[in-house]
């Protein structure tokens, strides 16, 4: 309800206006770095590395996670302010893809 | 996730062990394969000579990395084999660590660039002698780096083959029942006769995903970018099956290949049996001296058909 009232133009203060987060918050998404081909996506976070794996559809056993220049386990966080990069480990390159 | 050895924050999961390390801990786990790999394979001792095969790629530099951070004396060398956009890369990672860590602990890299000694790239020799790159590739590279180890009197050769390479290659003879080649998956290859160098793989304790880390962790640069020629190759599919093998039941890579090794050393003496066998059938090559089974060896055979075709 308190928020309602706020949200409600107050008519004695013509401008009043609630400060809203800044526009890039709402585009901020975590920027993933893949190989083979090599590629750039956004994902939205936060998300555990176990879940952004799964959501891109790859084996975890061929990969690896890199936050920066430091390897990221699998329990990790990421914020939408990361830049991560994940990278295949197979020689040859091949992508390797869960199963459904 | 914490290291279960420190209690540090962790760098990695192992779920193949059931365990994770921070870094200095992982560091240690990947020497302590790498011992346990030589010492159980009689690979190598202090005093001998080793030369590592290096291709840019995170296996080869972090086996060689791992040698000489255990104190041996270990050499390399590196083949351009001149694939247009691939070879000059991976020649420059080579040389990158060679000056940064190698130079320093006194170890030496050799070079051999294809086009220099056979006249062309392995691309245009493989089109010249109508084989697919990736043989013509092996051929050349087995040649080469058991001549330099031969000709420069080193006690053993060292390739940067893994638990997933091994994995897959008895994945792929046990599915077509190529029992000859079973002989021939030991990580410890004996100099069975004159002028054939003894080949060991110490990474075969150790998978794809370790060594990656290990090269990341230690700020070791190497080629991401696999090799144009391997693409589709049937070794990617079986290294993908084993993964998602392993992703649902960590451990499957090495009860696989381990076991092997395991019951094929319960079997027979496999190195006596191995040498025996090459004593019998090979014979030096007519033209260049170096074991084979033929009247020439398979490179010689190559090359001289390649030298055949060259327009001058």
């Amino acid at each position: 309800m308190d928020a309602f009232l706020r949200l409600t133009p107050d008519a004695s203060r013509k401008n009043h206006r609630l400060p809203l987060p800044p526009e890039e918050a709402y585009d901020l998404a975590m920027k993933i770095q893949l190989s083979h081909p090599e590629r750039q996506v956004e994902i939205k976070g936060p998300k555990r590395v176990r879940e952004l794996l799964r959501d891109l559809n790859l084996v975890a056993e061929a990969h690896l996670v890199i936050r920066g220049d430091d390897l990221v386990t699998e329990d990790e966080m990421l914020k939408d302010t990361d830049e991560v990069e994940v990278r295949p480990v197979i020689s040859g390159g091949s992508v390797v893809r869960r199963k459904g | 996730m914490n290291c279960v050895k420190c209690k540090t924050k962790a760098v990695i999961g192992l779920p193949r062990h059931n365990a994770a390390f921070c870094k200095p801990c992982f560091n240690e786990f990947v020497h302590d394969q790498v011992s346990r790999a030589i010492k159980a394979e009689r690979m190598f001792g202090r005093a001998d000579r080793i030369l590592v095969a290096v291709s840019g790629g995170k296996d080869s530099l972090a086996l060689w990395d791992v040698l000489l951070k255990l104190g041996y004396h270990a050499d390399a060398l590196y083949v351009d084999l001149g694939i247009p956009g691939y070879s000059a890369k991976s020649r420059e990672e080579v040389e990158r660590y060679a000056d940064r860590v190698a130079k320093p602990c006194h170890a030496t890299l050799l070079i051999h660039t294809v086009q220099e000694e056979e006249g062309a790239g392995i691309r245009e020799l493989a089109d010249l002698i109508n084989r697919p790159t990736c043989s013509a590739c092996g051929t050349i590279k087995r040649y080469q780096f058991n001549r330099a180890a031969v000709e420069q009197d080193y006690d053993v050769m060292a390739t940067g083959h893994n638990l997933d390479d091994e994995a897959a290659r008895l994945l792929g003879n046990v599915l077509h029942w190529q029992d000859d080649y079973l002989d021939k998956q030991s990580p410890s290859l004996p100099a069975s006769v004159e002028g054939f160098a003894k080949k060991v793989k110490p990474l075969y304790r150790l998978t794809e995903r370790e060594l990656a880390a290990y090269a990341v962790l230690n700020r070791i640069d190497y080629i991401v970018e696999e090799c144009p020629m391997a693409k589709g190759s049937k070794l990617l599919l079986y290294k993908e099956v084993l993964n998602r093998l392993e992703t649902e039941s960590p451990g499957t890579k090495q009860r696989f290949y381990w076991g092997f090794l395991e019951k094929q050393a319960k079997a027979r003496p496999v190195p006596t049996s191995m040498a025996e066998k090459d004593q019998a059938t090979l014979r030096p090559c007519a033209t260049c001296g170096q074991p084979t089974t033929a009247e020439t060896c398979s490179y010689c055979k190559m090359m001289a058909r390649a030298k055949a075709g060259i327009p001058r």
